[in-house]
């Protein structure tokens, strides 16, 4: 008998797929995260948004019937964030459409209570993932697996994917089905089959970006306050700088800040993924926005992925 | 070991106020570090950069403008992150070091650590807000007409709310100690951003409301608007000051008091 | 000195301590159990980290975690939880002012204690450049620093070297010997043996027994000792020893196991290898369950669930747990 026989090696079946151990890293970061008492509390919290918004959709539709569509969708639009910029815009011509107003309406909901609780739910979830197995020196056991940087990375990152998926994309899906079953024929699809599409578009230009930021703040230290610190950081100095900046520039516009569109989008991120949003769910964004936006979000990725990575090659050469 | 001092603990008054200097002195000590230093100077830098801006761009704009937008970006963002950061996760610190029960075996223990850490937590954010405001209206000060005032009225804004955020987010991370943080942002958003701005009484119970009167008082921001007037009140700077006073001081009892009795976990949570 | 009243600790719907009721007098207390069966909860108790769930807990007549009791009380925690970018000079100093020492006491203490425990050259270097040794040393001053009348140890060996052992030992001797009172938790026997006489056996967060060491041992005798055979020939082998009555019971193991249960363990010792020759049997292995804690502990988990024993054995090892709420 060998002297190093640590008993597993005389196996010779066969391994599972690489993807396998993501989806193993996937599922225990999901159960993990759900004894959380938070989290459950508010995934349930995420859902109430979605009924205060069904029912604007079912005003709206009765509306519809009783012909006095456009007046009652002006006065839901005007009422939203960002209502009065794009009232006109929604109903050109004049003539109530029920596509624009049922694509601000879902935007809306994703970008406001949604966006909120985006926030909160990757704040809870995400900054142990990976700074919890550096300071358990878990990652040991991890990688004296077969197992790959980008398996593992992987892994963690569906564990963010999936919460946000819950609290953005579904609520917002079942939104739509909630419309169209309130709606007086099913027509009603043939005017806005894409919704959901860009709903789901919408969702993956939120998850990839925040998701990679995440996991690299929490793979930056070993303790997960400070990950979560850098995390919520983020967003407030960005949401204030852009509101002190919209104020200057209302002050010299002699105009309020809600009336005037923002030339500072750049710096604050939840701006930034703002205009991204509205340009997908068919909102005129003006075009260098979207390229900066485009690009900050690129560069984003990539360097929080580029941070991830090298931190946990770093790790697993030691 | 001899010990040829005859019963060496003072009373008990000398005992807590010995401890908790201390304790002050201790934390002051070991949280002189680079990484202190580099979030200190950012927290520093992020209302200069901003106002920097605004200097660039050239506008000169009004007394009431600049008080505004430097509570904003100080008193209220800046000062809330340090808090954030050096306050709120007091506690959750020391269970995360797995220090916690080396402090709790001593008389008083918790309750000194308590006071010596949020005070340590607190004095640095208001260096920073205080080194930050100064060279923000140093910045800005050929925009401004009234720079003096300015500083003067945001440098005891920068005070007030570094103690009565502080004292929140220490009530805030004895509670809820695992996800002080979390907890910290959560209330700031409800309450004192959400709850905070509604022109109604409930606004009246936030720690921000009373700031922004002091604002309105010390800065002499005139409310020419009446839909701005409601969120307002007719109190003088005296009463305000006095439920800032009467807020932080409930806060530190119930910290404290919560502190003591409490049983802390230092196992890691799933 | 330490009182329990049906003390019951729960997390949850999990069991810490279960229903203890317990009085020690001043003195050296070793609390003995396997991992998991409650020993840090236990020393939880005493220091005011955790409260009762049910009943009460006394220390020095008092709440255990009133200042004035805490004065009086000294914790080494199991785990290290120590500041790594601070000296043990500073981190000692600091807990004594904690304690309410004036700074310049505090120092002078720290540096007495530090020096008593061997780490007087290493004193003002980082707490992170420390061995487990020194952290165990340092962890020991901050303990004893300010003279306590009881000293709380929970698993003070735990990743020491034999040296490291030994010094803590002699230290603790050295406590002992002072007049001081002191528990300290271990799950390995010898090494709470060394120190102390007295024992607190806990298991599933039960106190099974207290007494002394020779009380203990005393509840080995007339119980069976359980000898574990792998060989050839079981059931021939288990035949003949219960032809030659050197076994009270054999328990067979699959085709090649036995288990015997023998009041005459070095009796049958010697006589196996008599037994393999006349009888052509190969033995493969050999072995016998550790005759200290694991024994004691099954015993005394034998005899809570009924099993039957020599009636003088019964009655020793009653006595011994029926008197956990005494005095010993």
């Amino acid at each position: 008998m060998p002297v190093f026989d640590v008993g597993y090696r005389p196996w010779s079946g066969e391994r599972e797929s690489a993807w396998r151990r993501v989806g193993v890293i996937a599922t225990t970061g999901i159960r993990l995260a759900w004894k959380n008492q938070w989290l459950r509390r508010m995934l349930f919290v995420a859902w109430l948004p979605a009924i205060y918004f069904g029912i604007a959709f079912f005003a709206y539709e009765r509306a519809l019937e009783e012909g006095a569509g456009e007046t009652l969708g002006r006065a839901i639009i005007m009422r939203m964030p960002e209502g009065r910029l794009t009232v006109d815009q929604v109903f050109q011509g004049g003539t109530a459409e029920r596509r624009p107003v049922w694509a601000f309406m879902l935007m809306t909901l994703f970008r406001y209570p949604q966006g909120l609780l985006m926030v909160m739910l990757v704040g809870l979830i995400a900054p142990p993932l990976i700074s919890r197995d550096l300071r358990t020196r878990s990652h040991l056991l991890y990688f004296s697996r077969p197992l790959g940087i980008a398996e593992y990375v992987l892994g963690k990152a569906t564990v963010v994917g999936t919460y946000l998926f819950l609290i953005s994309t579904l609520p917002a899906v079942c939104l739509y089905v909630l419309g169209v079953l309130l709606s007086p024929s099913l027509s009603v699809v043939g005017d806005t089959w894409d919704l959901p599409l860009r709903v789901c578009a919408a969702s993956v230009i939120v998850v990839i970006p925040t998701t990679a930021i995440a996991l690299a703040l929490s793979s930056l230290t070993e303790e997960t306050r400070y990950a979560s610190f850098g995390w919520f950081a983020i967003w407030v100095v960005g949401w204030v700088a852009h509101s002190s900046l919209m104020i200057m520039d209302a002050e010299r516009l002699g105009r309020f800040a809600m009336d005037i569109p923002s030339r500072w989008t750049f710096v604050s991120l939840y701006h930034t993924l703002g205009d991204l949003q509205s340009s997908i769910f068919g909102f005129q964004v003006e075009a260098r926005r979207l390229q900066i936006a485009t690009a900050i979000l690129t560069g984003l990725t990539f360097v929080s992925l580029v941070v991830v990575f090298r931190r946990m090659w770093v790790l697993h050469r030691r | 070991m001899t010990n040829p001092i005859a019963n060496p603990v003072p009373s008990l008054s000398r005992q807590l106020g010995g401890a908790m200097f201390a304790a002050l002195r201790f934390e002051a000590r070991r949280s002189f570090t680079a990484p202190r230093l580099g979030a200190w100077c950012l927290l520093v830098l992020f209302p200069m950069t901003i106002v920097g801006m605004f200097r660039l761009n050239g506008d000169a704009q009004s007394t009431a403008i600049w008080s505004v937008l430097l509570f904003i970006l100080i008193p209220e963002a800046a000062n809330l992150l340090g808090l954030l950061l050096w306050v709120a996760p007091h506690i959750q610190s020391e269970l995360d070091g797995k220090t916690w029960p080396y402090l709790s075996v001593r008389p008083y223990g918790r309750q000194t650590v308590y006071f010596g850490k949020l005070l340590n937590g607190v004095l640095w954010t208001i260096a920073a807000g205080l080194v930050s405001l100064t060279l923000c209206v140093f910045i800005a000060s050929p925009l401004m007409a009234e720079p003096l005032r300015i500083w003067w009225a945001n440098a005891r804004l920068v005070v007030l709310s570094g103690f009565g955020y502080g004292t929140l987010y220490a009530l805030l991370g004895v509670i809820i100690p695992k996800r002080a943080i979390l907890i910290a942002v959560a209330y700031t958003l409800i309450f004192e951003v959400l709850v905070g701005m509604l022109p109604a009484v409930a606004s009246e119970a936030t720690y921000q409301f009373h700031l922004r009167c002091l604002l309105q008082i010390w800065a002499g921001l005139k409310l020419e608007q009446e839909q701005l007037r409601l969120f307002f009140s007719e109190a003088s700077a005296w009463q305000h000051l006095a439920v800032c006073a009467a807020m932080a001081l409930v806060f530190l009892g119930l910290g404290s008091r919560i502190v003591g009795l409490r049983e802390y976990s230092i196992q890691d949570e799933a | 000195m330490i009182e329990l009243r049906n003390v019951t600790k729960l997390y949850g719907t999990v069991i810490g301590v279960n229903d203890i009721d317990l009085t020690l007098a001043p003195g050296a207390y070793g609390l003995l159990g396997p991992n998991g069966a409650g020993k840090t909860t236990f020393l939880n108790l005493l220091t005011g980290q955790l409260f009762p769930s049910l009943g009460e807990v006394r220390v020095f007549g008092g709440r255990p975690n009133h200042p004035q009791i805490l004065e009086k009380v000294g914790f080494c925690p199991g785990f290290e939880g120590m500041y790594a970018n601070v000296s043990a000079y500073e981190w000692v100093t600091y807990l004594l002012e904690l304690q309410g020492y004036a700074r310049s006491q505090a120092k002078e203490r720290a540096r007495d204690a530090l020096t008593l425990v061997g780490l007087s050259d290493a004193m003002h270097r980082p707490i992170g450049g420390y061995s487990r040794g020194m952290r165990q040393r340092a962890k020991f001053a901050q303990a004893t620093a300010h003279d306590p009348e009881l000293l709380i140890l929970d698993e003070p060996f735990n990743g020491l070297d034999p040296i490291g052992r030994h010094d803590i030992t002699m230290m603790l001797r050295d406590w002992i010997r002072r007049g001081r009172s002191l528990i300290l938790s271990s799950h390995i026997l010898h090494e709470v043996e060394a120190i102390t006489t007295s024992f607190l056996l806990i298991y599933g967060g039960r106190l099974l027994a207290s007494g002394s060491a020779e009380e203990v041992y005393s509840l080995l005798t007339d119980v069976p000792s359980e000898i574990t055979l792998h060989c050839s020939h079981g059931a021939l082998l288990a035949q003949r020893l219960i032809h030659e009555e050197l076994v009270e019971g054999v328990t067979l193991i699959g085709d090649l196991g036995l288990k015997l249960a023998t009041r005459r363990p070095l009796r049958v010792y010697q006589r196996l290898p008599q037994l393999c020759q006349e009888l052509e049997i190969s033995i493969e292995e050999v072995h016998s369950t550790d005759d200290s804690l694991h024994a004691v502990f099954s015993t005394l988990l034998r005899l809570r669930r009924g099993d039957r024993f020599s009636h003088a054995a019964s009655s020793r090892m009653t006595k011994a747990v029926s008197g956990s709420g005494e005095d010993r």
